[in-house]
């Protein structure tokens, strides 16, 4: 078993995501204004999300895909 | 809980990504493919396919990160070993996507690309996989995106 941390980029429906830390104890928040901030979001809102997966699964930060959020995405 | 039945599993090749990067609105096209990945009945987050080696030859005009978001980035399956041009792959590869739910899959490529796989020997005959390119695969993109809007406005 290691404890090594891996970073990356999720991307998941509002309601899914709520769901999923709801049903799984091992999903955590950074910042529980994160999670505050998810559950302001309107149903079928598209999120960003940042994880670190290690002994759990932490919540880092949520962004709104959008337009603008995906300005930068061609090179 | 936001979820469409779309009437196609969607299917790219790189030139498709290579084409819609050079297009008047791509990002909002892009937006348009991970929400339709993230929200389909059938096959959420497994909706919208691209192989990797496709994918690997997107990943100076698109940044895998966003790409991954709007396609699911697949190893290649074993079945594909046997042949060996790109276009038969791909167009194998979308045949078998068929045989689930909802049996009918579109493979996007670029205008200029789209005869190549339509005379390809592995493609005569066949009628649940249909090659979509241009204009014409951004109209499917957009209804499918019309479809999950009126989804979600039904559930908020």
């Amino acid at each position: 078993m290691t404890n090594e941390e891996t970073f990356f980029t999720d991307f998941e429906l509002k309601e899914d995501l709520v769901e999923s830390y709801n049903e799984n104890s091992d999903i955590k928040f950074d910042d529980l204004n994160v999670k505050k901030k998810i559950e302001a979001f309107p149903i079928g809102t598209l999120l960003e999300i940042e994880k670190k997966i290690g002994s759990s699964i932490t919540i880092l930060s949520v962004k709104e895909v959008n337009e603008k959020l995906l300005a930068s995405a061609f090179k | 809980m936001v979820s469409v039945s779309y009437s196609h599993r969607l299917l790219c090749d790189a030139d498709f990504i290579l084409w819609l990067s050079t297009q008047q609105g791509k990002e909002t096209i892009l937006s348009y493919l991970m929400h339709i990945k993230s929200s389909s009945e059938y096959c959420k987050r497994e909706h919208n396919l691209i192989l990797k080696k496709e994918a690997e030859l997107c990943k100076d005009k698109l940044d895998s990160k966003y790409l991954g978001g709007a396609f699911k980035v697949i190893e290649e399956p074993e079945l594909l070993d046997k042949y060996e041009e790109k276009i038969t792959k791909n167009i194998i590869f979308g045949i078998n996507l068929t045989d689930d739910p909802p049996f009918k899959c579109y493979l996007f490529t670029s205008p200029e690309k789209q005869r190549e796989y339509e005379s390809n020997k592995h493609y005569q005959g066949i009628t649940n996989l249909q090659i979509v390119s241009g204009e014409k695969a951004i109209n499917v993109i957009k209804g499918f995106f019309s479809a999950f809007n009126s989804a979600r406005e039904t559930e908020r």
